[in-house]
């Protein structure tokens, strides 16, 4: 599992040294490789809650990882490095999210009910039924603010750190994390109901 | 954390009071009590999978060469086509003639035999050949031809026309 982000938005002495490294051509392809490494697994888990598929997952981290490659020169230290990294993951994944809503150059695509099947079906999930129940409340939100809600709730960062990633207030945030736990209890009871009276 | 003195209750009691609290609220909260897990733990990935990984981006990135100054080409092409741009104006005001200065300079390359030659060459210019082959072409001195008595006779029949109308027209 990994590890919860601490002091995240501030740039550390370990992501300094892999910067320093990443500027030097000799030293460049090392500290990318230690930047995958400490960083891939969260990346792919705030990927893989938003995309559900592995398959896709996997892609959208390369891509992600691609990206920072090629502009890591650009990052001026302003916030943690994980925040920018985190940053570029978020954008990446609504891109994705958008992209494959207007497949085919249809607007109105199920892109809800795809992944919804995606978990049910339990090839991409392992969970028990109270958990797939919370998974499946989950996707009903938007997609902004089912980014807000896993970033609250599972990765237990700080408003202050997510105003940082999503480039909004912490107020806003606030009262988009409130809404999405509403949203989830009442879809959670509702389902709960329909299953007492089945 | 400070040391306390109560007994310790057993395992067994904490979730049979976990039940009792979920049972009595609804609060998402509760959910941890019950042992929610994080995702990473609900969504199955292979051990292998993260060394792919890796070998998976290592595979599609290219070597960075530290640049001194990075040329990006955008601007490039940006300015290429400005310098063609500009090139042409240049060019299009300093070296294009007009089409009267072009037939000009053409026919001041020509001598009077490719005039006549031409001239020849065309049915229209017959008449003007044979008076321009008489002498040199400024010299021509073109007397404009009279229909000759029989021609006019010829005209007069084919209007019928007799001597009185003639006479009262004149």
């Amino acid at each position: 599992m990994p590890s919860k982000p601490g002091n995240d938005f501030k740039l550390n002495q370990e992501d300094k040294e892999i910067l320093e490294k990443f500027k030097t051509e000799e030293g460049r392809q090392m500290a990318f490789n230690l930047l995958v490494r400490k960083y891939q697994k969260r990346v792919y888990w705030l990927i893989r809650k938003m995309v559900i598929d592995h398959d896709d997952a996997n892609d959208l981290s390369q891509e992600v990882f691609i990206r920072i490659w090629h502009h890591l020169d650009e990052f001026r230290g302003e916030s943690g490095l994980f925040t920018w990294i985190y940053r570029v993951a978020t954008n990446e994944c609504l891109a994705y999210l958008k992209k494959k809503r207007r497949r085919f150059f249809l607007p109105i695509h199920d892109l809800e009910g795809e992944l919804a099947g995606k978990i049910e079906s339990g090839n991409h999930f392992t969970g028990d039924e109270i958990e797939k129940k919370l998974q499946l409340a989950i996707l009903k939100l938007p997609e902004k603010q089912r980014l807000v809600f896993n970033m609250k709730y599972f990765e237990e960062l700080k408003y202050e750190e997510m105003s940082e990633i999503l480039g909004t207030s912490v107020g806003a945030l606030k009262a988009s994390y409130h809404h999405a736990v509403q949203k989830i209890k009442n879809s959670v009871l509702l389902d709960n109901n329909q299953d007492e009276e089945a | 954390m400070k040391k306390h003195n109560f007994g310790m209750p057993d395992e067994a009691f904490f979730q049979a009071q976990a039940s009792t609290i979920l049972e009595k609220t609804s609060g998402l909260e509760n959910w941890r009590l019950k042992g929610i897990r994080n995702p990473q733990e609900t969504f199955p990935v292979s051990d292998s999978f993260w060394l792919k990984m890796e070998d998976g981006i290592r595979s599609r990135i290219k070597p960075k060469q530290t640049k001194v100054f990075q040329l990006s080409w955008k601007p490039v092409f940006a300015s290429l086509l400005m310098a063609i741009t500009i090139g042409l104006g240049i060019w299009n005001f300093l070296y294009k003639t007009s089409d009267n200065e072009i037939a000009e300079n053409h026919l001041e390359q020509l001598n009077q035999e490719e005039i006549l030659i031409y001239l020849t060459e065309n049915e229209e210019n017959q008449k003007i050949t044979e008076l321009i082959a008489a002498g040199t072409f400024s010299d021509i001195n073109v007397e404009i031809p009279v229909g000759a008595d029989s021609e006019i006779e010829e005209y007069i029949d084919e209007a019928n026309l007799n001597e009185s109308d003639l006479e009262l027209n004149l």
